[in-house]
């Protein structure tokens, strides 16, 4: 009986190896040593020693997939690569080597052997923290210099640079692993793209189907051991027509789901292939904006997922920064900040109204489903070892309550939400604090053709003729617009418009609220899977539609219009 | 055994005359005819157009210190139509490179084709279709801009035709065999890890990286003047590079490149690993070695290191193509017919070169891509300029093509280099050289020659706006000293200068022809090449101190 458990553990082992399973005992082993000893050793002469070291490993793999009137233009399967990134921080937590406080590691990440080879392994963890270790010592003492007159509030600088962890964490994910196998994607491609054969007036129609998965583990100083993964899978649809003035407009929509098995049935997927042509074929004989236009939009659907998610998840939004601090090094390029510099954090408006007061939006880290759609933004574990807050309370009735944060305090923010996301992309080792499942909800909202109804009467009380709907505004050639008579209620889609960005202070006050919410998924920074439920149509006044004429196509005999 | 032999070749000529059955080229043909008749109808039609495929199919395995980084596989089918309009003499790519919007940052489009022709038919129709138009229309932009232009820019003194005439060529070779293309991974992956790891056994080295590159293409072409062409290229190269640092953190690596068209014709493992250890040995010299300072004087450059020299500061200024256009440097457009190297000095570029003492050459091809059959191509004969790399753009003195057209898949080709060749009628064994550099040493009163063993690559830059001048990356140096001291090996210097102060410094060649394997990166994207040279004296070089190492070495022992 024994004999036949050592065959089966034999067996098993064999098929793990088969299928390129990571010996995760000789990674964490390798990762263990060499940050211990990085940790202990590392020492230049009359400069600080490291305090904290954190290794994190990023195993990737993906399967991308082209299609085009159903037969395949490429088939990329990818085999397992390995990446690491170091964040090892001289100093100690009140005042460390972090100058950029964007959790994104000291170092960009390197390529690491694939391979379970323990001394390869410690290899590539060797150069890299030793790079690390000496960039942090000059960005330590460039801080050093640099805060003195660094434009930062006294009560700022003198805030610690990495809060107590209050729990060490030893986590592994059990989900599955993605399934990758390139027939079923195939299949699918060329399934949907045999779809754009009905639409003739569609071109360079494209069916792209991609899963991507990233399994990382995280190992720190502190003792946080986590393996956590990042997936998502993507059917992305693409075509371009020619309206009737010869103009090119093209088109993209994604779908993402957490898994390929949870994506929609293959008839949902045909049905939202046609309609996607559909919209697309519409807009051939569209008309096209006459004149400017400054009243009220009733904006739905993805427009308001667009106005929402631009607005709130972003560092001037719901997302907490601590303004970094420019330093200088020779050793290695130090990270781009100049786009964090001039950024006006949210939390100034802590306790503040914000946005309109029927609006609230909390955070959610374990939700799975809205309303039969699979979320993409639920995770167990964030990218510095902290659990995250399940249900973060962010805007509640308008009024700003708290952020999402990291392990680094600013001058509101004290404790981490355990929002510093993995994200996922081949090559890369994306992280950064974003949230899970934003959810947008409303009270005293009303039904959408309650706000249609609201916005003719606004127009009407402006003295116009007509208003707009717009239901898109993905780019510049991407966007359904819809102008709307006072008189009848018609619609009418009309192109060539550019609808002016809507800011915060927009929505501080607007006209009406959809009571019932959709959900979709998105990739925050095109790497971290997020998902955002949102009211189906929000109402706002005083809108900037611009007229933005699309450029006309020379003619040829190949193709015209 | 005569008569077998010559029915063997009889075969292949009557393989190769006879447009065998190939679905691709067969559609090819038909798109290519119907698109131009369609084009017609328009307001400047078309006076020809050409068709370029590519079937490319490369693996990629990446190994280092004995363990595998990546492998990677690219299967794709490129597409790419060459469109002109407004007349042989002056047309739409007077002043445009490219058929398509290209910038700094915007590389042309990919233009992916199905590889399953059965039932992807209508979709590459519709693919070729929907680019020849985008072309066709950027066409009609670009010909505007250069008829715009004239008359109010500066107009070029070389009045040569846009496009000039070119035999329409038919070849056919069939599609490779799967056993041709396969390539057992695991294997290559053990063999590269062993390569790798045994550099690793060398506690002074730092980095130790093996590639294995395996890329099979199978390129079409067709053109309205009625080329068809179908041409396989195979192209193997395993490259060992290792690297070890100085105590004041100059990274110094150096590097062993074995290439072929098959992989048994690569050299055996035995062979591999000799020269694996005399890379390592020779790593833990570099680490000790002396730094050197800036010096004027006579050097010897090895095959290889010439090999790099002439490609650089020579080879990217008879480029015909871009001397057309006045904002080139055009060092040698007026020099044809004059003396510009040594008398004793020749040189030739030779696509048809496959192998060179028994060694494949990577800039081997048939046909480049406009569909001109490569010519062997005398640059400079004993010491007099002759002629240039030229493609079908027209040069003042030079209406025809060599067949020097050559691109990377996505864009438009430009006159590149091949295979070059150096060779000189006055040949000096290596004892003899190593005399002349002390002698010159002595003469120019040094107390030392250098040189340069190995070099890793270089840049030069050919415009006017900049200074003419290049730069040549050395890995291996030693100090020559005239009192008959023992070789020095030494580091941290790059060569540097001038084009023409350098070659009128060139005064002698000869020791071993070595081969240097390459890929050149310039307007037209990366092609294969190769350079073979003698070695050469030269009685004057520039060296400059290599950039300040900006790390030190690692604090702790490598693991």
């Amino acid at each position: 009986m024994r004999y036949i458990y050592t065959l089966l553990i034999t067996h098993l082992l064999v098929a793990l190896s088969l299928f390129g399973q990571t010996n995760e005992g000789v990674l964490y082993k390798a990762m263990q040593d060499e940050m211990v000893r990085s940790k202990n050793e590392l020492i230049l002469p009359a400069s600080p020693a490291p305090f904290f070291v954190a290794y994190t490993v990023g195993e990737n793999q993906y399967i991308s997939v082209s299609s085009t009137l159903g037969v395949i233009l490429s088939s990329k399967e990818s085999e397992k690569e390995r990446l690491h990134a170091v964040n090892l921080y001289v100093g100690d937590s009140k005042f460390s080597s972090d100058y950029s406080y964007t959790g994104n590691g000291i170092q960009s990440a390197s390529f690491t052997t694939r391979d379970d080879n323990y001394d390869q392994l410690r290899r590539n963890f060797w150069q890299t923290s030793d790079l690390s270790y000496k960039l942090a010592v000059e960005v330590y003492n460039s801080k050093k210099n640099n805060i003195k007159t660094a434009n930062i509030a006294e009560e700022e600088k003198a805030l610690p640079d990495l809060l107590p962890l209050k729990k060490v964490e030893v986590y592994a994910t059990a989900e599955p692993a993605l399934n990758l196998s390139k027939k079923s994607y195939e299949d699918l491609s060329k399934l949907l793209s045999k779809e754009f054969a009905k639409y003739p007036q569609i071109s360079d129609s494209r069916v792209e189907v991609d899963g991507v998965e990233t399994v990382y583990y995280y190992l720190s100083t502190e003792g946080t051991k986590v393996k956590e993964k990042e997936v998502y899978v993507g059917i992305t649809f693409r075509g371009k027509v020619r309206n009737n003035k010869g103009q090119l407009v093209q088109e993209a929509e994604t779908i993402f789901a957490p898994a390929f098995e949870q994506l929609p049935v293959n008839e949902a997927l045909i049905a939202r292939v046609n309609r996607f042509s559909e919209k697309l074929v519409s807009l051939c004989n569209a008309e096209t904006m006459t004149e400017y236009y400054y009243g009220p939009v009733l904006f739905e659907n993805e427009a308001v997922a667009t106005i929402l998610s631009e607005n709130l998840v972003s560092q001037s939004g719901i997302i907490s920064i601590r303004k970094p601090i420019q330093v200088m090094a020779s050793v290695s390029r130090v990270e781009n900040i100049g786009n964090l510099k001039d950024i006006k954090p949210l939390e100034e408006r802590i306790n503040k109204k914000v946005i309109d007061s029927r609006l609230s939006v909390s955070n959610k880290t374990d939700l799975k489903n809205f309303n039969g759609i699979f979320l993409l933004g639920n995770y167990e574990m964030d990218a510095q070892g902290v659990a995250p807050v399940k249900d973060v309370k962010l805007i509640e009735n308008g009024i700003l309550k708290s952020l999402l944060s990291s392990r680094v305090p600013t001058r509101k923010i004290s404790e981490s939400t355990g929002s510093v996301r993995f994200g996922v992309r081949p090559r890369a080792i994306v992280t950064g604090v974003a949230p899970g499942a934003l959810v947008v909800s409303s009270v005293n909202g009303s039904s959408k053709e309650e706000l249609k109804a609201e916005l003719i009467k606004a127009a009407i009380e402006e003295g116009l003729d007509y208003a707009y709907i717009v239901r898109n505004i993905a780019s510049e050639t991407t966007q359904y617009v819809y102008k709307v008579s006072v008189k009848d209620g018609s619609e009418t889609l009309v192109t060539g418009t550019e609808v002016t960005p809507v800011p915060l202070t927009k929505l501080k006050r607007v006209l009406g609220v959809c009571k019932d919410q959709e959900a979709t998924n998105y990739l925050y920074k095109g790497a971290i899977p997020t998902s955002i439920i949102y009211p189906k149509a929000i109402l706002i006044e005083d809108i900037e539609i611009n007229k933005k004429p699309l450029s006309i196509q020379k003619e040829s005999p190949l193709i015209s219009k | 055994m005569k008569i077998k032999v010559f029915l063997l070749s009889l075969l292949a000529l009557v393989f190769i005359q006879l447009p065998a059955q190939d679905k691709m080229m067969d559609l090819l043909k038909s798109e290519i005819k119907g698109q131009m008749t369609t084009l017609q109808k328009g307001e400047y039609p078309p006076y020809y157009m050409n068709y370029r495929v590519v079937d490319n199919y490369t693996r990629t395995i990446r190994s280092a210190m004995g363990a595998t980084n990546t492998v990677e596989e690219e299967k794709q089918l490129i597409f790419l139509p060459q469109i002109r309009i407004g007349t042989p003499e002056f047309d739409n790519f007077r002043e445009a490179q490219n058929g398509t919007p290209t910038s700094r940052f915007m590389a042309p489009p990919t233009i992916l084709l199905p590889k399953d022709l059965q039932n992807g038919l209508d979709a590459l129709k519709e693919i070729m279709k929907e680019e020849v138009n985008n072309r066709y229309k950027f066409a009609l932009i670009s010909l505007d801009r250069a008829k715009a232009s004239k008359g109010v820019q500066v107009e070029n003194a070389d009045k040569s035709p846009d496009f000039t005439k070119a035999k329409a060529e038919k070849y056919f070779e069939p599609a490779l065999k799967d056993d041709k293309v396969a390539l057992d991974t695991k294997l290559w992956q053990a063999k590269l890890n062993r390569y790798s790891a045994l550099l690793v056994q060398n506690k002074d080295i730092i980095g130790a990286n093996s590639t294995l590159t395996y890329r099979i293409w199978r390129k079409y072409f067709v053109s309205t003047e009625g080329a068809e062409i179908a041409e396989n290229r195979i192209y193997i190269l395993l490259s060992v590079r290792g690297t070890t640092m100085a105590d004041d953190g100059m990274e110094l690596p150096l590097h062993n490149s074995y290439f072929a068209y098959s992989l048994d014709e690569l050299p055996s493992e035995e062979l591999i690993i000799k020269e694996l250890k005399e890379m390592s040995a020779k790593l833990s010299e570099l680490k000790v070695a002396p730094l050197v300072q800036p010096y004027t004087g006579p050097a010897l450059l090895s095959g290889s290191a010439s090999g790099v020299f002439f490609h650089e500061i020579f080879g990217h200024r008879i480029e015909g193509q871009k001397m057309k256009s006045d904002r080139d440097g055009q060092t040698f457009k007026n020099m044809v017919g004059e003396g510009v190297l040594p008398a004793s000095i020749s040189v030739f570029m030779d696509p048809t070169m496959k192998k060179y003492h028994g060694n494949a050459l990577n800039g081997y091809y048939i046909f480049d891509d406009q569909g001109v059959r490569g010519e062997r191509v005398e640059i400079v004969k004993n010491g007099i300029l002759k002629d240039f790399l030229m493609t079908r753009t027209g040069l003042d003195g030079f209406p025809k093509s060599n067949g020097h057209a050559r691109a990377e898949f996505e864009l438009d080709p430009t006159s590149r280099q091949s295979n070059l060749i150096v060779e000189t009628n006055a040949y000096k064994t290596d004892a003899e050289l190593r005399k002349l550099l002390i002698e010159e040493a002595k003469k120019q009163d040094k107390e030392y020659g250098f040189f340069f063993k190995s070099v890793t690559g270089g840049f030069t830059q050919t415009g006017r706006t900049g200074a003419n001048s290049f730069n040549v990356t050395p890995l291996e140096v030693y100090k020559i000293y005239v009192d008959g001291r023992k070789d020095e090996l030494v580091r941290g210097v790059d060569m540097i200068g001038t084009p023409l102060s350098m070659f009128s410094n060139i005064v002698h060649a000869g020791g071993e022809f070595e081969i240097f394997t390459g890929t050149c990166g310039a307007s037209s994207g990366n092609v294969p090449v190769t350079a073979i040279s003698p070695t050469i004296l030269v009685n004057k070089v520039e060296l400059q101190k290599k950039a300040k190492p900006t790390v030190t070495p690692a604090l702790l022992p490598r693991p």
